[in-house]
């Protein structure tokens, strides 16, 4: 009787382990604030055209004006 | 593009995709709660690239570890074959880091962004890629040659027929070739996955009936050598530093030029004697504002280089006959093209002797 319960809890095991896989779908699921249905502030600014433009910083360039010729 | 242009993430069927279901902060680290810019954006990666892709494209990633486009080993290979010292700490491995590295290219600057090179910017909101822009990724890039060959930006140079008459994008050759092989690599040509003519044009080589030129000049032979035209040549960059500490180059007007010369590369893969030839922008004095004499065996290596000048045209100047070709200079890459102070380094592959005239 033990190992038949033993055995079915390593089917039961097995079965999960193939149901949930192998893969990172913790990683690449959707992220907990979605799943919370929490709004993420990230969202909120970079879809609106608006407040980016609003909070935009000056872009400083990093290129020298000293440079000519084709690269 | 404007500043909030660039991070603007316009398309929101985005969110709902697999990578947008991720969230942002998993590859771009931040604190998504936060609602005070500054504070939201501490900690934030804005090129995640390998370190989260390799989670799921593991095998892309990989491969990719040993590209060109990763490694940049091409640069430090052409270095050190000048004599050139690039230990950690030298003049040279200072002149790469400030001039070299913009060059690497992450996977979000192919499949999600503009290249940092041209100051990025979202290509299509963030939607990623799989394959990568031609007129802001590739070109963005490889534009002052490769790209304005390929799309006939040259005064007087037809574009690549390839372009004309197929539209065809730059990854319709290149594919896996752009994430390398999976082999440490110094140049391009020695990437197993590089693009090749016969890739698609298999019946030029199984079948030249009809064809005496491909029937004679298959083997020895370059496709470039009859089918391309006057391509790009540069001279003369010099690196240094400008007076705000910023990176910066000066070269010479490059020059539209068509030079068969002896195969620098030959090897069974290109067993060709002859090929086109380009001129790269490096001289002697490249890198003289970090020292004097960097390259002590500047000599060793050719400052022409085996190219592929992508401006393919079915009929050119040199193969509108045999003597088209045959014995006339203009086409062949002599002692007389060559700077005086280059010629050691470019002797073998300076033609010495014009294949004679046929009477054809």
């Amino acid at each position: 009787m033990k190992k038949l319960v033993m055995a079915l809890a390593v089917i039961l095991v097995l079965l999960a382990l193939a149901a949930v896989g192998c893969t990172n779908k913790g990683l690449v699921g959707p992220s907990p604030e979605a799943e919370q249905g929490v709004v993420s502030t990230c969202v909120t600014c970079h879809t609106d055209k608006d407040i980016l433009r609003e909070v935009a910083s000056t872009e400083v360039t990093a290129k020298s004006e000293a440079t000519t010729g084709e690269g | 593009m404007e500043v909030w242009e660039k991070v603007f993430v316009k398309d929101a069927e985005f969110m709902e995709s697999t990578h947008g279901k991720v969230g942002c902060v998993i590859c771009h680290g931040g604190d998504s709660q936060e609602e005070d810019k500054e504070l939201s954006h501490v900690g934030l990666v804005i090129d995640p690239s390998e370190g989260n892709c390799n989670t799921c494209h593991k095998d892309i990633a990989e491969t990719h570890d040993f590209s060109l486009h990763a490694t940049l080993s091409g640069f430090e290979s052409a270095l050190e074959a000048r004599g050139g010292d690039v230990s950690e700490g030298s003049p040279l491995a200072t002149a790469m880091e400030n001039h070299c590295q913009e060059c690497h290219t992450s996977c979000g600057q192919c499949h999600v962004s503009r290249p940092d090179e041209v100051e990025g910017g979202l290509v299509s909101g963030h939607k990623f890629r799989e394959t990568p822009s031609t007129q802001y990724n590739c070109v963005a890039c490889h534009g002052s040659r490769i790209g304005a060959e390929y799309l006939g930006e040259n005064e007087g140079i037809p574009a690549d027929v390839h372009w004309t008459q197929g539209m065809m994008l730059c990854t319709e050759c290149h594919s896996q070739e752009l994430h390398g092989s999976g082999e440490e690599a110094e140049s391009r040509y020695q990437n197993s996955n590089a693009a090749r003519c016969e890739d698609c044009h298999q019946d030029v080589w199984t079948n030249t009936e009809g064809n005496p030129q491909h029937e004679q000049h298959l083997s020895d032979l370059s496709c470039q050598v009859c089918h391309s035209v006057a391509y790009k040549n540069c001279y003369g960059c010099h690196v240094s530093v400008d007076l705000e500490g910023l990176p910066c180059r000066t070269s010479e007007a490059s020059v539209m030029q068509f030079e068969i010369g002896y195969n620098p590369l030959r090897s069974s893969e290109r067993p060709y004697e002859y090929v086109v030839l380009r001129h790269v922008p490096t001289c002697s004095g490249t890198c003289d504002y970090y020292g004097e004499s960097l390259f002590p065996n500047f000599n060793a290596v050719s400052t022409w280089k085996y190219a592929t000048p992508h401006n393919i045209q079915l009929h050119t100047p040199q193969n509108e006959s045999c003597d088209a070709c045959h014995g006339n200079i203009e086409l062949f890459l002599t002692e007389e093209d060559i700077r005086d102070e280059e010629r050691e380094a470019n002797k073998d592959i300076i033609i010495k002797e014009l294949p004679e005239t046929v009477g054809k």
